[in-house]
């Protein structure tokens, strides 16, 4: 039962289960401020950022937003949107490092 | 499925005011400067509010999922309520940059690029209170029946993207610039 993911009878977590992602969402933001404030390596602070960051967005999106639950074709959907979306900002940012050099 | 292609192509839509901000992060040539502006402690508030706004959301979903009325009403109240404070919280903070720091939206890059992404944030957060207290007056008329949940989905999802947003923008803009505010 420890691991298990309880649902209702639509395959969508209880609201107990609600409470407990809040309840780690909530946790990971205070880490994330409290990070921020140890003299970390630039390097490594703002890859521990990405990672908390990636973990908010994709519980948000997986647990609130049901795409663990529901059709594959929605989270091909959303994550191609965000694959898209993060391809657009590398590029752009390649592009202006190029035409500044 | 239209409402999922909607959001990722908005995603799209913050994705290049992202990259925009990001490409022009310490080209200012004339201050404020975000490392004398922001306020990370006022904003990590702000964020956990949205971020508490969702769950709210969910718990709105699940209550119309399951015939409670009552339910419905209460988290949908919730949700828009704590949009509504951090609408204010932007609100004010926007108001703090212009007439304390002198920051706006054609002094330096950084308050155009800064603007310009956290400005339409919070229309879409605008757009979502609206959204959400339209179907609490439904609700309270009896005009969302257990059967309608889907309506009630759909603009949970608006939300929880809008959330989803302000997770990166809590990061990529306020938490990043962090270590210049505290030395």
């Amino acid at each position: 039962m420890g691991a298990q993911i309880h649902t209702n009878k639509e395959g969508h977590p209880t609201p107990q289960k609600y409470v407990i992602i809040a309840a780690i969402l909530a946790v990971i933001t205070m880490a994330e401020v409290a990070i921020v404030y140890f003299n970390l390596a630039t390097a490594f602070l703002i890859t521990i950022l990405i990672i908390m960051t990636t973990v908010k967005f994709s519980m948000v999106a997986m647990f609130f937003m049901h795409l663990k639950f529901d059709n594959k074709l929605f989270s091909y959907l959303f994550f191609g949107g965000v694959v898209l979306t993060i391809g657009v900002i590398l590029a752009l940012i390649a592009i202006f490092k190029s035409a500044g050099s | 499925m239209l409402m999922w292609a909607f959001l990722g192509s908005d995603c799209l839509f913050f994705g290049s005011l992202i990259a925009t901000y990001l490409l022009y992060r310490g080209k200012s040539i004339t201050g404020p400067y975000p490392h004398e502006v922001f306020n990370i402690p006022y904003t990590s508030i702000s964020a956990f509010v949205l971020l508490m706004s969702s769950l709210t959301m969910v718990l709105a979903l699940a209550a119309i999922q399951r015939g409670d009325q009552r339910g419905l009403k209460v988290w949908l109240l919730a949700t828009a309520l704590l949009g509504t404070i951090f609408l204010g919280g932007q609100y004010f903070e926007f108001t703090f940059f212009v007439e304390h720091n002198g920051l706006n939206l054609t002094n330096n890059l950084f308050g155009t690029t800064f603007f310009i992404l956290t400005g339409f944030h919070g229309l879409h957060v605008t757009v979502g209170v609206i959204i959400l207290l339209s179907f609490f007056v439904m609700a309270w008329r009896g005009r969302v029946s257990q059967t309608q949940h889907l309506n009630i989905e759909l603009a949970g999802l608006y939300w929880h993207f809008v959330d989803i947003v302000w997770i990166v923008i809590f990061t990529v803009v306020y938490l990043v610039e962090a270590p210049n505010i505290i030395g």
